[in-house]
């Protein structure tokens, strides 16, 4: 009844939250922010890139855990909050994918490059698009739903390994958020503070996407359900 | 430079149409679950007939 209740509550206000905050990072990133002095108006893509990475990995976090729970209590609920994480998730893990070569193209030279974060990256992609792929087209059965819970939860080790990549291979890719360097990183407090609200606003997305398409799910399963009701009284 | 109030204002309507999408889909959804719900609750009535 409470978890009905918050969920009803979340629904009305998340687009309420989730619309002005776009709008306002929106603003701060083409209006506010200054251009980066090295590599010019392209670094603005960073705070698009940046948040959307943050999103897409506590989108697959919540497919890990949704799927934990899942395998152990066995309930449809936590398989459905797996599913629609996964999906939301890949959203954004996509638009990592795009905003990156589109940074890369003008600072690198080229669109892609082998480095180990955008290698790591490619895999997460890949291991969710499997995993919804599955999804799609293994049927509705529990073993179904068990198989894709082990791989959503596999699919979360790489995550902590493309955080640290960056250091533990020194890959091409920049390290801006877990640079050492005093004088690297964000110093500009309106790229902080852009960077903050770009990622308040993209979570807020998910979160508002994730409610949506558990609503959807849960009313496809409702229907199933009335479907196999119905053929076994007429059976 | 001077552009950059064009480019929010295109992406501003990109995302004004999207949320509105979105927020359209999840009306619809909110209402079929309702209807769900109502089916259910005359089909549980006529199985207590």
């Amino acid at each position: 009844m409470l978890a009905k209740r918050l969920e009803s509550l979340a629904s009305l206000l998340l687009p309420w939250l989730a619309g002005p905050a776009m709008v306002l990072a929106l603003y701060l990133i083409f209006l506010v922010v200054p251009t980066e002095r090295d590599q010019g108006i392209v670094q603005r893509i960073f705070y698009v890139h940046v948040p959307s990475a943050w999103t897409a990995f506590l989108g697959f976090f919540v497919v890990c855990g949704a799927s934990l729970l899942y395998l152990w209590r066995g309930s449809p609920v936590f398989d459905r909050v797996a599913r629609a994480s996964a999906e939301v998730g890949m959203v954004f893990c996509t638009l990592v994918l795009l905003t990156g070569p589109i940074w890369a193209r003008p600072i690198w030279g080229a669109w892609w490059t082998w480095d180990p974060r955008l290698t790591m990256t490619i895999i997460l992609w890949t291991i969710y698009a499997s995993y919804l792929l599955l999804r799609a087209f293994g049927g509705g059965e529990d073993q179904i739903s068990r198989y894709a819970a082990v791989l959503g939860i596999v699919g979360a080790i790489d995550i902590p390994l493309i955080v640290v990549s960056v250091r533990l291979w020194r890959g091409m890719h920049p390290a801006v958020m877990m640079s050492r360097d005093p004088q690297g990183g964000l110093r500009d407090p309106f790229m902080r503070v852009t960077l903050l609200v770009a990622a308040v606003a993209f979570l807020l997305v998910y979160a508002w996407l994730l409610l949506v398409r558990l609503r959807t799910l849960r009313v496809s399963d409702g229907v199933a359900e009335l479907a196999r009701e119905r053929e076994l009284a007429a059976s | 430079m001077e552009r950059f109030p064009y480019l929010f204002a295109a992406y501003t309507v990109v995302w004004i149409v999207l949320f509105a999408y979105v927020w359209s889909v999840d009306r619809r959804a909110r209402r079929a679950e309702r209807e769900l719900e109502e089916m259910r609750k005359a089909l549980d009535r006529e199985r207590s007939r």
